[in-house]
């Protein structure tokens, strides 16, 4: 097997996982932005703090309360993404060890990549048992209910404990250490990389490696990597549609409506609203889209947001510290993408034609169940 | 007898990429004349889930997917073709073109 295939193939796995703690993890980062949100407006800014558990004001409790049910959530990233990567891998049989392997690995403070590799190790060895383990036809199902679960959970926790925990657990703290240390330019620098990556390709590759180390991150406590990240997500298909709005003498039939969408999208926080504009003319569109995010990002970063949350979408803005600063840097953003394309594109020539395509092939449906079946 | 696909779409968020695949799918397979059904795994669940005789009348199955295809045991024997779930948005006739290749082979 090439280089290249293991990779898709590793690729194909950690994005599965990502897939399935997404929703962990929105739901987790929410609750604590709503609490630590609605301490600030009673002047608290430790509402996690134990003695908040007492305080005579309902409100401040149910807060305290509320800002530990995020914990809760928070603390299940871990096991669900290697139990899903497991899963990707070897199917049900990975599940137990994975999710087990896992929450080790978040006891141990091993990080994001610990618990990809956790993941990992779950899924390969629960893979290669139930290849090679042969049992006589009586026996056969000693392995699934028995062999799988308890000596792929063995060997995942062993690996965990003794070879990759602590290892990962020092690189995890180290990493953390330095980017909370980072002050000033090396700061704002960092956000406007962050921004470029993730304006790059529009949840592509790079992209994808940006936004889940930001995702990771904020974990650890670190949230500039998140904040770069959240702005710089709904940047291109903002600036992109609003181009469209603007002047549509510059773009046919097709990019206008993917322009509109695009506005939506941008709206709700997916970046891949741009995507059409990128494949139509990439030479024009990655440029503007990497510069208009890399300066909203370090903007936003500079003047201070912070977002907890690894949302980017509107519903997300008014949970962040300081989203008046922040909402700012997505509308400059937005509008250095708008300007760089409107200045970049030329007028297009409009087919009478292209507009009666347009129409039937939403629906999708264009044969008959009986032409099918024939 | 018109040339005969199947395709699964999924995409690690499942909102946006997972649909656009769909779309270009569909819209590739009908420029070049090919009859296609296209199965979406999104966040929201399954779509147009594949029927055991849509698979059978398949010639070959797409995998445009970033992530693990739910209840691939379906596929079992089919001729597959996979893919990044980026490829159809890119090159739709592409893809068309290149499945039913495998389809042949």
């Amino acid at each position: 097997m090439s280089l290249k295939k293991i990779g898709k193939i590793l690729e194909q796995n950690i994005m599965t996982g990502i897939s399935y703690m997404i929703p962990i993890v929105i739901a987790g980062a929410v609750l604590m932005a709503i609490s630590r949100v609605g301490a600030s407006f009673y002047g608290i800014s430790t509402i996690w703090d134990n003695k908040w558990a007492d305080s005579a004001n309902f409100m401040i409790r149910f807060l305290h309360t509320d800002d530990g049910w995020g914990s809760v959530a928070l603390g299940l990233m871990f096991p669900v993404i290697s139990a899903y990567i497991a899963y990707s891998i070897a199917d049900k049989g990975g599940i137990a060890p994975g999710i087990i392997g896992g929450t080790l690995v978040a006891n141990m403070n091993a990080g994001f990549l610990g618990a990809l590799v956790s993941g990992l190790i779950a899924g390969y060895s629960v893979k290669l048992m139930i290849k090679y383990i042969h049992l006589p036809k009586a026996a056969e199902s000693v392995l699934p209910v028995f062999i799988v679960p308890v000596l792929g959970t063995f060997i995942t926790l062993f690996l965990v404990q003794y070879v990759i925990g602590v290892p990962f657990a020092d690189l995890n703290s180290g990493l953390s250490a330095w980017l909370k240390s980072m002050t000033g330019t090396n700061r704002i620098l960092l956000a406007a990389i962050v921004g470029g990556m993730v304006g790059f390709d529009l949840g592509g590759p790079v992209n994808k490696a940006a936004v889940t180390t930001a995702m990771a991150l904020v974990t650890s406590g670190v949230y500039d990597p998140n904040t770069a990240a959240q702005v710089a997500i709904i940047i291109p298909p903002l600036g992109l549609g609003l181009a469209t709005v603007i002047n549509k003498k510059k773009f046919n039939l097709e990019l206008q409506e993917a322009g509109n969408a695009a506005l939506v999208m941008g709206l709700i926080g997916v970046s891949e609203g741009a995507i059409p504009f990128a494949v139509e003319s990439p030479l024009k569109v990655v440029p503007a889209n990497v510069v208009g995010s890399a300066v909203g990002s370090a903007l936003a970063v500079g003047l201070g947001a912070v977002n907890h949350a690894p949302i980017s979408g509107f519903y997300g803005w008014f949970a962040v510290e300081k989203w008046w600063f922040y909402i700012l840097s997505i509308i400059i953003g937005t509008l250095i993408v708008t300007g760089l394309t409107l200045l970049f594109r030329k007028n297009v020539i409009i087919k009478p034609d292209d507009q009666v395509e347009e129409k039937d092939e939403t629906n999708g449906k264009y044969f008959s169940e009986d032409e099918w079946e024939n | 007898m018109k040339r005969k696909l199947i395709a699964v779409t999924a995409c690690a968020t499942g909102v946006a990429h997972t649909y656009m695949a769909e779309k270009a799918l569909i819209k590739a397979a009908k420029e070049l004349g090919v009859l296609i059904k296209v199965e979406t795994q999104g966040a929201t669940g399954i779509g147009n889930r594949l029927t055991s005789k849509d698979v059978s009348i398949g010639e070959a199955v797409i995998f445009a997917t970033d992530t693990k295809v739910r209840d691939a045991e379906r596929f079992d024997g089919k001729k597959i073709l996979q893919i990044g779930v980026s490829e159809p948005i890119k090159n739709g006739k592409g893809v068309i073109e290149k499945a039913l290749k495998v389809a042949d082979e």
